[in-house]
Formats: C-alpha cells, sequence, structure tokens
C-alpha cells in the first residue's frame, strides 16, 4: 500500500475543504448582503484575475511544446481549453473595468464553457487512445487562432447585444448565464475525475496536480454560479479557489519540466 | 560583395556567403568536416560560381584528397585537368615563405586564376614556426592573401571534443580573421551530432543559431537548430524547461494500454 506524500495530501484537502466552504457559505450567506461584506475595490479583482491568465498561457504553452514534440492530441485539446480559460479572464477583466459588466460576465461564461470543453476533448482522447499522431503544426496553430477568434466574436456579439442578457447589475446572474456557467462546472468536474482516474494508473504528479486544479476551477466556477454579489464571500472563495488552481497549474509545469521527473510506478 | 559556400543553409546563415576577400577560420575537433566544408567550398565554386580554387594540405597526400572527394561525388582530378582547381601538398614553411618572395604557391594562384583558397589546417603552423612569431606571421599571410583577393578559409583544429571550455585558437587567430565558423560534435539522448555556428563576420549581420550538420553523400547538409536545446555548446546539452516539461506532459496523458 502507498501513502501520499504530505504535500499531495495537503494538495488534495483544497477541494473538499473549498466545497465545504462554500457549502457553508451559501447556507449562511443573507439573500441581502451586508456592504461591509463586499469588498471590491477597483482594479483589484482584473489585477488578481491576471494571474490566472499568465498561468494558464504558460500551461497552453507548454501543451503546445509537448504535442510538437509527442504529438498527442491530448495535449493539444488541453493547451486550446486551457488558452480558452486564460482568455476568459482577460475578456471579462478589460470589460470590468470598464464597467461593463454584463459583457464581462457573457464573455467569461462562454469561454469557460468552451474551455471545458476543449479541456474534457483531450481527456477523453487521453482516456480512450493510447497511439498518438505525427505531430502538426498547422493543426495546433489552427486550434489556438480559432480560441482567439472565437474569443474575439464572442466579444463583439456580446457588445452587440446579440446575447440574452447574462448579468443584471443589481440583480445577479441570468438563467442563460446559470445554464452555461453550470454547464462548464459539470465539464471541468467529469474532466477532474477523468485526469484522476489516468492518474491512478500512472501516479504520475502531472495528472495529480492538473487533476486537481481542473477540479478546482470546477469549484471556483460552482461559487460564481452561486454568487449574488460581486465582491462578496462566495465570490472571493471562489476566485481564491481559481487562484490555488493556477498555483496547482504551474505545479503540475514544474513536475514535467527540469529537477522533478514525473514519478511512475511500475506496475 | 559576396562569395557563396554553394552550401544553401550555410550561405543563408552567412546572409549571402562570405565576404569576398575575407579570411574565414573554420574551427572544430577532429572528425566535425572541416576538411568536407573547405572542399566543398572549393568544388562548388569551380563548379558553381566560376571561381576557380587552391586547396593547400599539410596533412593529407594529394591521393587521399581525389579518394575522399570521390565518396562526396567530386571529381577533383577532373577540375584539375580544367585547371579549375589545384590540390597542393607542401610544408607549412612553404606557405610562410610564400608571403616574402615569388614561390610554386604564387605561381599557382596566378596560372589558374584562383579566387578561392582553403589552407587545411593552419593549426599545422604551430609545429614549425615558434610561438614568439607565429602571431606575426599569421598576420602577414592574412594580409598576403587579402592583397591578393582571395577569399579565404583556414580550418583549424579545436582541442576540446566536449566541455564548457572553448579555445578557438591559442595565438589569437581569432582577432585576426574576419569571420569564424565553428563546428562542434555534442552529445543528444546518447547520440553523437554535429553541431554548426557562426561566432563573427567582420561588417556583416549573421545567423546567431546553433544548426545541426550532418556529412552526406553529396557532402555538408545543414539543418534544423538546436531550438529545442541550451547549452549545445558545451557538448552536453540540455533541453529547455518548457520543452522538457511538455515532453514529460506528452509522456503523462498517454495511457498504457494493460
Amino acid at each position: 500500500m502507498t501513502t501520499l506524500p504530505l504535500s499531495k495530501l495537503l494538495g488534495a484537502m483544497a477541494v473538499p475543504s473549498f466545497i465545504a466552504i462554500l457549502v457553508a457559505l451559501n447556507i449562511l450567506e443573507p439573500a441581502r448582503l451586508d456592504p461591509a461584506l463586499i469588498f471590491d475595490p477597483p482594479l483589484l479583482i482584473p489585477t488578481v484575475n491576471l494571474f490566472v491568465s499568465i498561468v494558464s498561457f504558460l500551461v497552453a504553452y507548454v501543451s503546445a511544446r509537448g504535442y510538437l514534440a509527442t504529438g498527442s492530441t491530448t495535449l493539444m485539446f488541453l493547451g486550446g481549453g486551457v488558452l480558452a480559460y486564460g482568455l476568459a479572464y482577460v475578456g471579462s477583466s478589460t470589460f470590468l473595468i470598464q464597467g461593463s459588466s454584463n459583457i464581462a460576465f457573457t464573455i467569461s461564461a462562454i469561454q469557460f464553457l468552451v474551455g471545458s470543453i476543449l479541456n474534457a476533448v483531450g481527456v477523453v482522447f487521453a482516456l480512450t487512445a493510447s497511439e498518438r499522431s505525427r505531430p502538426v503544426r498547422g493543426k495546433m496553430v489552427l486550434l489556438y487562432v480559432g480560441v482567439l477568434i472565437l474569443m474575439v466574436l464572442v466579444t463583439v456579439a456580446s457588445a452587440q447585444g446579440a446575447f440574452p442578457p447574462f448579468f443584471i447589475p443589481g440583480v445577479g446572474s441570468t438563467p442563460p448565464r446559470m445554464w452555461v456557467l453550470g454547464a462548464a462546472v459539470c465539464v471541468f468536474a467529469l474532466s477532474s475525475l477523468g485526469v484522476m482516474r489516468l492518474h491512478a494508473e500512472s501516479k504520475s504528479d502531472i495528472l495529480y496536480w492538473y487533476g486537481l486544479a481542473m477540479g478546482l476551477i470546477a469549484v471556483g466556477l460552482t461559487a460564481f454560479f452561486l454568487q449574488r454579489v460581486v465582491g462578496g464571500p462566495i465570490g472571493w472563495v471562489g476566485r481564491l479557489a481559481q487562484y490555488v488552481g493556477s498555483v496547482y497549474f504551474l505545479v503540475a509545469v514544474l513536475a514535467g519540466g527540469r529537477g522533478t521527473r514525473t514519478e511512475r510506478k511500475q506496475s | 560583395m559576396r562569395a557563396p559556400t554553394g552550401i544553401s543553409e550555410l550561405d543563408a546563415m552567412l546572409h549571402g556567403g562570405l565576404m569576398r576577400g575575407d579570411v574565414t577560420l573554420v574551427v572544430g575537433s577532429a572528425g566535425t568536416g572541416k576538411t568536407t566544408l573547405g572542399l566543398q567550398y572549393l568544388i562548388n565554386g569551380a563548379t558553381k560560381f566560376n571561381e576557380n580554387g587552391l586547396y593547400i594540405t599539410f596533412e593529407e597526400m594529394p591521393a587521399q584528397i581525389y579518394r575522399d572527394a570521390a565518396s562526396f561525388g567530386w571529381d577533383i582530378r577532373k577540375l584539375e585537368a580544367e585547371g579549375k582547381l589545384r590540390v597542393v601538398c607542401t610544408s607549412p614553411p612553404v606557405l610562410v615563405q610564400f608571403v616574402e618572395q615569388r614561390n610554386p604557391i604564387d605561381a599557382i594562384i596566378a596560372e589558374i586564376n584562383a579566387k578561392r583558397i582553403v589552407v587545411d589546417s593552419i593549426s599545422n603552423l604551430e609545429h614549425f614556426i615558434p610561438a614568439s612569431e607565429l602571431r606575426g606571421e599569421l598576420y602577414r599571410l592574412v594580409n598576403h592573401l587579402k592583397m591578393k583577393e582571395l577569399t579565404s578559409i583556414f580550418t583549424a583544429e579545436s582541442h576540446e571534443v566536449f566541455g564548457n571550455h572553448l579555445v578557438v585558437t591559442g595565438v589569437g587567430l581569432s582577432f585576426l580573421v574576419d569571420c569564424i565558423i565553428l563546428l562542434r560534435i555534442v552529445e543528444i539522448q546518447s547520440t553523437l551530432k554535429k553541431a554548426l555556428t557562426v561566432l563573427k563576420i567582420r561588417g556583416s549581420d549573421h545567423d546567431k543559431q546553433l544548426r545541426e550538420f550532418e556529412i552526406t553523400p553529396q557532402g555538408i547538409k545543414i539543418t534544423a537548430p538546436f531550438a529545442q536545446y541550451e547549452g549545445v555548446l558545451t557538448g552536453t546539452p540540455r533541453m529547455s524547461f518548457t520543452e522538457e516539461a511538455g515532453r514529460a506532459w506528452g509522456e503523462a496523458f498517454v495511457r498504457k494500454r494493460r
């Protein structure tokens, strides 16, 4: 029987801890939040969100290098998914600064869903196929550029009012946002379980931290689903879960890089 | 302005070829392809660019040169018969004398109207000329070749096959020449590969990348840069961090069949 190192054990504790806090806050938080409990200084959220975006772009870059080196289709889709996730924060932060919260929430919700689907496709490839194809740089560029173009189209369409409102200031999230965000939560959670299943077979550190990162993204999005006010306790717990998830992404990158080689259990 | 080597990838690295009338030093340890590079430069000059050439060797007999060249499909005897190329096997003192007085080498240059010259290898001069005089003699030789408007290649042996320490030459020749091309053997994933880079060109920009090359049946073929590696010049390169992480990720997500 193998035991998890303390660092991994503590890492895994983050997911149930954040879930427990969210459940508690959702029960305890009153419908009308005391303004004293709202913490939303201008530029703070966009600034800290920048960290998530930068880490996401690093992960997308490492995935691209990995795809080109190994031909792993999984990595191509994971990279595209994480890129969409990082772009969601860039887009939403830009519009939050301008005070256009509906556009910000529309962009982020749709991009989160796109990111979750691409991640899930990658995980399905990993779970069902072990063969790799010859890496084709054009395919990867097409996917990454496609994600970027989609982001622009969603932004333009949202600004033109092509989508139903996703967020009404003073009222909160609308059903379309709930559906889109809810779907993204489910897909990210399932992907996380898929990656953890792969980890159970290989004991790879990379899979362990990547799977937990996806789990924390799902928890974070759940908080955005539940939050009634931007800057409220539930929202901050969600953001914290996503920041910790980004740290886990970084640990997964470090686990793959120099010095900390992947541990593999030889069965 | 430029004297193309005829090795298209190298010419691209040199932004068109060697600067006409310049002296280029090709440095590398044994077996890196210095002689092949020098010969290919002369053969291409004679056959593709209508520039006749002279090959001076201190180490190999002409018969050996003809045989080795034939393995690349280069018919030196034919080019010699056509007056486009000449192979001279001599001793270093003769080369140095040719700076001072008229001698057979000067006569050959005039006879075939040579525009290119390869001296293989300049390292042999160290055995025949006292160290205190070597730099001065080399300085005079370089100037003499420039006055004759020859586009020259000197080959020089680097003693370090691997390692962090790189001495281009022990006599400061690197300051006298206008261009330096470094050839190096590097170990990548337990395989010995050859690397080429242009260290300097006086008065011109050049490609700074370190590229892999092979000695093929057609001569030197330069391929991709070692973009995924760092520390290649040490002889024992490492993959860059993101490349290593990417590869490890690729391995991690592959499900092993049971």
